[in-house]
């Protein structure tokens, strides 16, 4: 009985691996599509495996007279993810969270900024899972 | 290794389980998530986004390997210095027939981004017949990394197809890079993604201080604005050095450069930002104010182009 039991935590964990990497790709198939056709990926794009109340972060600096647009997307269905940009000095600038978690958002940046972008599940909607973000500047 | 939860999920289980005297399923269940993790994963075609590690048993902030995000696209880069109305000037580019003599993989990653910002360049000033050049170096540095099958061969062909299309060539670049990202990052190849962004970095950073020179004060303000990148860049490389395969000199170089750049002062301002809802657009008003005198700008421009010069040569 253990040994059954054991072959079929081994077949479970390898699925769940290579699941984790199919639910991520699908993921940002989905967050692509909202870069549309006006805007350009930065060549990077980041994924994140958010577990509860963890919260993917990091920084990025936007140039002056340039729009740019950030897309974060989990899981297949929009809204799920909440995302914040900050200044510098951790002042808000923008949360998602007050727009119905608006997968996308457009900043139109006057002078060039560094700033700093939080993404986290929201937790009415979603408990864990794959969380994409993309960042794109306007052509 | 993107899994982390997942084997925390593992590890939970794994006491569970032991209380139940399962020990030998969790053991196999435990050594199948590391057999399938840690395997470098074939290149596909369709892939899409690089991973991002989470250490769950830190705090709830999760730093991702974020720190690349600061490093500005080839593809934005260039398109900062066509915007500073610079002229073109293809003599000062990279070569690219030299491409099949880098035989390091430091020297193919580093020179892998340097094509990629000359082909932006070139594609950006409507100069197709040099962009053909730098896909061509491009295309076999990407084969001799062995990171070419991660793209999607479409990329590829249409990338070889809307090279006299600067549009199409912004996009299909940005896909090229994005899907060699993620084939990099996934397959625990970090170090190398690193490099082939500083090496963009350079070379677009380079041609930023060469239109600079020419009393061009919007190329000269994008170059003070690249303070942040190289500090981001060292810190980067340092942490992905474990192997070594980063030269000394190299990093010492980049130092050199971030000290150079860390005489540029900058002075922020915070502004209310004004969102508007039905557009989905905030309009960022904060100001950042930059200064770098004559002497800082000529001590930057010389040290990037002796890297440069290095690593091209």
């Amino acid at each position: 009985m253990k040994l059954v039991t054991a072959i079929v935590l081994f077949i479970a964990a390898l699925f769940a691996s290579q699941y984790t990497y199919a639910q991520c790709d699908t993921t940002a198939h989905y967050a692509g599509n909202y870069l549309g056709s006006s805007f350009v990926s930065d060549g990077q794009s980041y994924r994140a495996l958010i577990y509860d109340d963890q919260i993917a972060e990091f920084t990025t600096t936007f140039y002056g007279d340039q729009t740019y647009r950030i897309v974060a997307f989990s899981g297949m269905e929009k809204e799920q993810i909440i995302f914040s940009v900050y200044d510098e000095n951790d002042r808000e600038l923008f949360s998602n969270e007050n727009y119905q978690n608006s997968p996308y958002w457009d900043f139109e940046i006057e002078s060039t900024i560094d700033c700093r972008i939080e993404a986290k599940l929201d937790p009415v909607k979603q408990k864990s899972g794959c969380a994409v973000l993309l960042i794109g500047f306007e052509r | 290794m993107n899994n982390i939860f997942l084997l925390s999920s593992y590890i939970k289980l794994a006491f569970m389980s032991l209380k139940k005297g399962l020990s030998l399923s969790v053991y196999l269940a435990i050594a199948a998530f590391i057999i399938s993790s840690c395997g470098e994963r074939p290149a596909q075609k369709g892939d899409s986004v690089k991973d991002v590690k989470i250490d769950s048993t830190k705090s709830s902030i999760v730093n991702v390997s974020g720190k690349l995000f600061s490093i500005p696209s080839p593809i934005q880069t260039a398109l900062l210095i066509k915007e500073s109305d610079a002229p073109y000037n293809k003599d000062v580019l990279s070569n690219p027939k030299n491409a099949d003599k880098y035989t390091a993989k430091f020297d193919r990653a580093l020179n892998l981004g340097i094509y990629g910002a000359d082909m932006a360049y070139t594609s950006f000033y409507e100069d197709p017949q040099e962009s053909i050049k730098y896909f061509r170096a491009l295309d076999l540095l990407s084969e001799n990394l062995e990171i070419k099958g991660a793209v999607d061969a479409g990329i590829i062909k249409r990338l070889s197809g809307n090279l006299e299309n600067p549009d199409s060539l912004l996009i299909l670049s940005g896909k090229f890079y994005e899907a060699a990202d993620i084939y990099l990052k996934e397959n625990e190849r970090a170090d190398v993604a690193a490099l082939i962004l500083t090496g963009t970095w350079i070379e677009s950073t380079m041609l930023t201080a060469r239109a600079a020179k020419g009393d061009n004060k919007n190329a000269f303000a994008r170059l003070a604005q690249q303070k942040k990148s190289i500090n981001t860049i060292c810190d980067v490389l340092a942490s992905l050095n474990s192997d070594g395969m980063i030269p000394q000199n190299f990093i010492g170089q980049l130092d050199s450069l971030k000290s150079s750049f860390a005489n540029v002062s900058r002075e922020y301002e915070y502004n209310e930002p004004v969102t508007y809802a039905d557009t989905k657009t905030t309009r960022i008003t904060s100001t950042s104010t930059y200064e770098m005198s004559d002497s800082v700008f000529t001590d930057i421009s010389d040290r990037l182009t002796r890297m440069r010069n290095e690593i091209i040569n």
